[in-house]
C-alpha cells in the first residue's frame, strides 16, 4: 500500500495531470465564488473534457475543481451572506455578521484556514481508512442510516434559541423543510403528492433555489434597508491583520476544528446520508461547544467558531464523500455522482478494484484533494484582504452584482424560470422567518434531511419489522440522538446551578 | 428628466436583437452553429454517458462541422425534456431529442402531461438497445428461475420505486411468473441497491444489462432471467416473457420491453424540414461507424449498436398499439418512474 | 402592528400546515404517513405560537436563535418603503429575465438598477455595467456554455 500512496503522489505530480489540475482549480474558484452555480452543475458541464484525458489526468482535472469550489464557496457566505455553494449556508450564520462587524478579514482567514484544515483531515482519514471502508460502509445499513439522518435533524435543538418558545419555533421549522420535503414523487409507490398540477414541483423542490433564496435574499433586502455598505459605516480596517487573526483563530480553537472536521468526514462516509447536512452538524456541534449559555448567546452574531466549525467540516465532508463513491459506486452527494459518470466515462468500475488494482489512482484523487487545497488556500491569503474590501463598497453599488449572481446560480439548477420564482418566494418567506424569531438552520435540516428520513424508514420497516430498533449499532445512536437533543438543556440547567451557587 | 434619458436608452437597447436578426445563410446551415442534445435526465447513467459520447463525434459527420453540445433537462421521468423538444424547440435542425423510449409508454397510459406523439417525431435512429436482468446474490441457494418460484420464503427486491426497471421487471415476474418476491422499494439510487445486495439488506436485483455485468464480473450476483433484449453474456438466459404463464402478463411485459429494444434513440421535432432531417440522419447513420466513437463506447461499456429510423418508428407504432383489456390491466403495472 | 403581523404569520404556518394535513388524510397509508407526522405537528406548534404571542408575556430571552438579526437602527417607516422596493425591483428582474431572456436582462437591470436606485452617475453605471455583462458571457455563455432559455418576446417575435 505504501508504493501506491508514493505512485498516487507521483501521478498527479506529472506535468499534464498537474497542469489540468491548477486549471480546475482556476475554474473551481471561480465557480466556487458564484452563489447556487456549485459543484454538481459545473461538473456535469467538464465532464465532455475529460474524453481524451487519462484517468488520472481526468480526476485531477474533475477533484481539483470541486474541492476548491467548496472552498472558495465560504467567501461569498462571508462576504455577502449569500452560500457560494448551496450548502455552504452554514458560514453564511456567523461569517456574515463577522463582514457587518468589520471583521470580514478575521473570518476570511479563519474560514480559509479551517477549510484547509478540513481538507487535510478528510484525506488522511480516506488514506488511512482505504483497508478498512469496506466492513466500515457495509455495517451501515438503512436502519443505522435512518437513525443517522434523525440524529442529524436532533441538532435542531441546539440550533433554535433557547427557553421554551425558541424551541417551539425551531421545532416548527424542523416540521415546516420536512413537509416540504414530501413535495414530489413519492418513493414508494410513485403517487405524486402537493404537486399542485405543476410539472415542475415532480420532482420535488429543488434544493439549490430554495437554500439560496432563503439565505441570500433576506440579506440583500437588509442591506438594501441599511442602506449602507457591507460593513457599515466603518472605515476599511488593516485587513491583512485581520486575515493572519482569523488564521491564529483556527490554532486557537484547533481540537473543535479537528472535531468539526471527524464530523464532516463521518457524515461524508455514509452514503445518502445527506453531505448538505455535515455542516449544520458541524455548526450545532460548535455551539454545543459553547461553555454556558451566555456563551451560546454569541453565535449567530459574529462568532468565529460559528466559522470554523463549518468550513472546516465542509472539507472534510469532501473526502469523506470519495469514499462510498470510489469504493461502492454510490455516489456521497451530487457532485460525486457526476465523478461516477466519469468514471464510466474512464472505463472503470468504482468497487473493489479501485482499493486494488487501481489503488494508485485512488490515492491519487487524496493528493489531489490535499494539494489542491494547499495551493488554494496559499494563493487566496494573498488575495483575501482585497476580497474584503468588498464589504466597504456602498451597497447600492453592490447589490444588483449579488442579485444578478444568485439568480444566475439558482437558475441553473434546473434551466427554468419556475427556479427564479422558487428563489423569490423562498427569499420572501426566509426574510419573514428572520424577521419574526422564526430560525432558518432547522428548516435546512428538516428539508434535506426529510427524503431520507422517509426513504430509510420505510426500508427498514419493510425490510425487518421492527426488529432493526435492536439492531447494536442502531442502539448506540438512538443513545447519542437522544444526547444531542438534550444537551441544549442540560446546559442550561448546569449553568444555572452555577449561577445559583456562585449567588450565595 | 433623468429618468427618461434612462428609459429610452434601455429601449434602445432592447431593440437590438430585434433588429440584428443574423441573415440565414442558405450554403451551410451548420457552419459556425451549435448542435444541442437535449436530454430529460441528470447527472450520471449509462443513457448519459451514451450521449456525451455521441455528442463528442457527431459534429464531425454533418456538413461545416457544428459544435455538439449536451444539455440536461431533468424533470418528471423524460417527459419534460420531451414535451419540450416536441413543442417548443425551434425546428431548424439545431436541437435534438436524446429520448428515454419510456416516454412512449407514458403516451400509451395517457398519462395527462404528455404533449407530445412519439409517432410525430422524426426519429434519427438509434445508438443501440440495452436490456435488462434479474439478478439474485451469489451466496444464496438459488440458481434459475425454477428455484426462485419454488422457493419457500419471499426473497427480497431492492429497487429504486416504481417506473424503474429495477422495480417493473421483478414486479411482473412476481404477478405473472409466480416469483417469489417481496418487493422492498426507495433505494436512492442502484449503486445503493447494490450496497444493500452486499450487506444481505437485499435479496435480488433487477437493472440495466449492462450494470447487472458489472455486478456479475465483480462475482456480487448471479443473473437469472434477462428481457427481450439479449446482450453478450447473457443470451442464454430465459426471456421473461417466455416465463408468463398468461397472454395478458406476456403482453405487459412486451410493453415494458419495446422501449428498451428501440434503445437510446434521437429525433428532431416535427416541423423540421426534410433536408435537415435528412442530413442528420446520414451523420447517425455514419458516426456509429466512426472507429473513435466505438472506443471510446467500449471503454465506457455501453454496446453501439445501429437501429435505423425506420425501425425506431415501426417499433414505436407497434408499441402503441394494444389491445383495451390491456391498457386497462397495464396501469396497475407500469408507473413512472420518480 | 408587529405583533399583528407577526401573528399573522404563525396563523399562515397553521393555514399551510392544515391544509397539507387534509389533503393527505385521503391518500394511502404510506403515501400519507409523513405528509401528516410533519404536518400535525407543525399545526400545533404553530398554533401553541400563536396563543403565546397573543396571550403569554412578551418575551424575555428570545435567545439568539443562532440566526441573522436584522438591522434596528433604521426608521421603520422608512425600512418599510426600503424594503418594498428592493423586492419590487427583484420580482422585475425575475419578470424582465421571462420576458426577454438572462442574456438582456442582466445588463438591462443592473444598469437601471444602478441608475436609478442607487444613483450612479452615467459613466460608473455603463462601466460597471459592461463589467457585470462580460463576466455573464464570458463566464457563463462562453466558458461553460450553460444554455439560457430564451425570453417569451423572442418566441412570440419569432428570433
Amino acid at each position: 500500500m505504501f508504493d501506491a500512496l508514493i505512485n498516487g503522489l507521483l501521478l498527479v505530480l506529472q506535468w499534464k495531470a498537474f497542469s489540468l489540475m491548477m486549471v480546475g482549480m482556476g475554474l473551481g474558484f471561480v465557480v466556487g465564488l458564484l452563489p447556487g452555480i456549485g459543484g454538481a452543475a459545473t461538473l456535469a458541464l467538464m465532464l465532455p473534457f475529460i474524453f481524451k484525458m487519462s484517468p488520472a489526468e481526468a480526476f485531477a482535472f474533475l477533484l481539483g475543481m470541486h474541492s476548491v469550489a467548496a472552498t472558495t464557496g465560504d467567501i461569498t457566505s462571508i462576504l455577502f451572506g449569500v452560500p457560494g455553494e448551496a450548502i455552504s449556508a452554514a458560514t453564511v450564520v456567523d461569517g456574515y455578521p463577522m463582514a457587518k462587524n468589520g471583521e470580514a478579514g478575521r473570518a476570511l482567514g479563519a474560514a480559509l484556514m479551517s477549510s484547509l484544515m478540513g481538507a487535510l483531515i478528510g484525506a488522511l482519514v480516506l488514506a488511512l481508512a482505504i483497508p478498512i471502508v469496506r466492513p466500515l460502509v457495509l455495517s451501515f445499513g438503512s436502519p443505522e442510516l435512518l437513525m443517522l439522518a434523525l440524529m442529524g435533524i436532533a441538532c435542531i435543538t441546539s440550533l433554535s434559541g433557547l427557553g421554551a418558545r425558541g424551541q417551539i419555533r425551531g421545532f416548527a421549522m424542523g416540521f415546516l423543510g420536512l413537509l416540504l420535503s414530501t413535495i414530489g414523487q413519492e418513493r414508494q409507490s410513485g403517487a405524486l403528492r402537493f404537486d399542485m398540477g405543476l410539472m415542475y414541483l415532480w420532482d420535488g423542490l429543488d434544493l439549490v433555489p430554495v437554500l439560496v433564496g432563503i439565505f441570500a435574499i433576506p440579506e440583500i433586502i437588509d442591506l438594501a434597508v441599511r442602506g449602507t455598505a457591507i460593513a457599515g459605516e466603518r472605515q476599511p480596517e488593516n485587513l491583512q491583520a485581520g486575515v493572519v487573526e482569523g488564521i491564529k483563530d483556527t490554532f486557537r480553537h484547533f481540537w473543535l476544528v479537528v472535531r468539526c472536521s471527524a464530523v464532516g468526514v463521518f457524515i461524508g462516509i455514509l452514503p445518502g446520508a445527506g453531505g448538505g447536512v455535515a455542516q449544520w452538524v458541524a455548526y450545532a456541534h460548535a455551539v454545543q461547544s459553547a461553555k454556558d449559555a451566555k456563551d451560546r448567546e454569541r453565535f449567530g452574531k459574529g462568532d468565529i467558531r460559528g466559522v470554523l466549525g463549518p468550513g472546516a467540516a465542509n472539507n472534510s465532508k469532501e473526502g469523506g464523500e470519495l469514499i462510498p463513491t470510489v469504493a461502492f459506486g454510490v455516489p456521497g452527494g451530487g457532485a460525486m455522482g457526476i465523478l461516477l459518470g466519469g468514471f464510466l466515462i474512464m472505463g472503470l468500475t468504482p468497487g473493489p478494484d479501485m482499493l486494488t488494482k487501481h489503488l494508485a489512482l485512488t490515492f491519487s484523487m487524496v493528493w489531489t484533494l490535499a494539494i489542491a487545497n494547499i495551493i488554494t488556500v496559499l494563493l487566496c491569503l494573498a488575495l483575501l484582504g482585497h476580497l474584503a474590501k468588498l464589504t466597504y463598497i456602498r451597497g447600492g453599488l453592490i447589490i444588483p452584482f449579488v442579485l444578478f449572481l444568485v439568480f444566475v446560480g439558482s437558475y441553473t439548477a434546473n434551466g427554468q424560470i419556475a427556479d427564479l420564482i422558487v428563489t423569490f418566494i423562498f427569499g420572501s418567506l426566509g426574510y419573514l422567518m428572520v424577521l419574526f424569531g422564526w430560525p432558518r438552520p432547522p428548516f435546512v435540516l428538516g428539508f434535506v434531511l426529510g427524503k431520507l428520513v422517509e426513504t430509510y424508514l420505510f426500508i427498514s420497516v419493510s425490510r425487518y419489522g421492527f426488529s432493526w430498533l435492536s439492531h447494536p449499532v442502531v442502539l448506540v445512536l438512538i443513545f447519542l440522538t437522544g444526547l444531542v437533543i438534550a444537551y441544549p438543556f442540560i446546559q442550561e440547567r448546569r449553568s444555572r446551578k452555577r449561577e445559583g451557587v456562585g449567588a450565595t | 428628466m433623468r429618468r427618461m434619458w434612462v428609459v429610452s436608452l434601455l429601449v434602445s437597447f432592447l431593440m437590438i436583437p430585434l433588429v440584428a436578426s443574423p441573415a440565414r445563410s442558405q450554403t451551410n446551415f451548420y457552419e459556425g452553429k451549435t448542435v444541442t442534445l437535449i436530454i430529460g435526465a441528470k447527472g450520471a447513467g449509462s443513457l448519459i454517458a451514451a450521449t456525451q459520447i455521441v455528442a463528442h463525434h457527431l459534429g464531425k459527420y454533418i456538413p461545416g462541422k457544428p459544435t455538439v453540445i449536451v444539455q440536461e433537462m431533468p424533470g418528471a421521468a423524460h417527459l419534460l425534456a420531451t414535451n419540450n423538444v416536441f413543442n417548443v424547440a425551434k425546428p431548424d435542425g439545431l436541437t435534438i431529442l436524446a429520448s428515454n423510449p419510456n416516454v412512449a409508454v407514458a403516451q400509451l397510459a395517457k398519462v395527462e402531461q404528455v404533449r407530445f406523439d412519439v409517432r410525430k417525431f422524426h426519429w434519427l435512429g438509434s445508438t443501440g438497445a440495452d436490456g435488462v436482468a434479474l439478478s439474485i446474490r451469489t451466496d444464496l441457494p438459488y440458481k434459475n428461475f425454477e428455484d426462485i418460484r419454488k422457493a419457500n420464503q419471499d426473497l427480497i427486491v431492492g429497487t429504486t420505486g416504481p417506473g424503474s426497471n429495477a422495480h417493473d421487471f421483478p414486479l411482473l415476474l412476481k404477478e405473472f411468473a409466480g416469483a417469489k418476491f417481496k418487493l422492498v422499494s426507495g433505494y436512492p439510487s442502484n449503486g445503493d441497491v447494490m450496497l444493500a445486495l452486499q450487506r444481505k439488506e437485499a435479496d435480488v436485483w433487477a437493472a440495466l444489462a449492462t450494470t447487472i455485468k458489472l455486478a456479475v464480473d465483480q462475482g456480487v450476483v448471479r443473473a437469472i432471467v434477462r428481457g427481450r433484449v439479449a446482450t453478450p453474456g447473457f443470451e442464454n438466459l430465459p426471456v421473461d416473457e417466455d416465463l408468463a404463464t398468461s397472454s395478458l402478463g406476456k403482453a405487459i411485459m412486451g410493453i415494458k420491453a419495446a422501449p428498451l429494444a428501440i434503445g437510446r434513440a434521437f429525433a428532431v421535432p416535427p416541423a423540421t424540414s426534410a433536408d435537415r432531417v435528412a442530413t442528420l440522419r446520414e451523420a447517425f447513420a455514419k458516426v456509429i461507424k466512426d472507429p473513435e466513437f466505438l472506443a471510446e463506447g467500449k471503454k465506457a461499456k455501453i454496446d453501439f449498436n445501429y437501429i435505423s429510423a425506420e425501425q425506431v418508428l415501426k417499433d414505436f407504432t407497434a408499441l402503441l398499439n394494444q389491445t383495451p383489456e390491456v391498457l386497462k390491466e397495464m396501469g396497475k403495472y407500469i408507473k413512472l418512474e420518480g | 402592528m408587529q405583533l399583528k403581523l407577526r401573528s399573522l404569520f404563525s396563523l399562515s404556518l397553521m393555514v399551510v400546515a392544515a391544509y397539507a394535513a387534509i389533503t393527505a388524510w385521503r391518500w394511502s397509508f404510506k403515501t400519507s404517513l409523513f405528509p401528516l407526522a410533519t404536518g400535525i405537528p407543525l399545526f400545533v406548534l404553530a398554533a401553541a405560537q400563536l396563543i403565546l404571542e397573543l396571550f403569554g408575556r412578551d418575551e424575555t430571552t428570545s435567545g439568539p436563535a443562532v440566526e441573522l438579526e436584522l438591522s434596528t437602527h433604521v426608521d421603520p417607516a422608512l425600512a418599510r418603503t426600503r424594503v418594498a422596493g428592493i423586492l419590487t425591483w427583484i420580482a422585475g428582474f425575475i419578470l424582465l429575465v421571462f420576458l426577454v431572456g438572462f442574456p438582456i436582462a442582466v445588463p438591462v437591470f443592473i444598469f437601471s438598477f444602478l441608475m436609478l436606485q442607487s444613483r450612479v452617475g452615467w459613466g460608473l453605471s455603463l462601466s460597471l455595467t459592461a463589467v457585470a455583462w462580460l463576466c455573464f458571457y464570458g463566464l457563463f455563455q462562453w466558458l461553460l456554455n450553460l444554455p439560457f432559455e430564451e425570453g417569451f418576446i423572442q418566441s412570440l417575435l419569432g428570433i
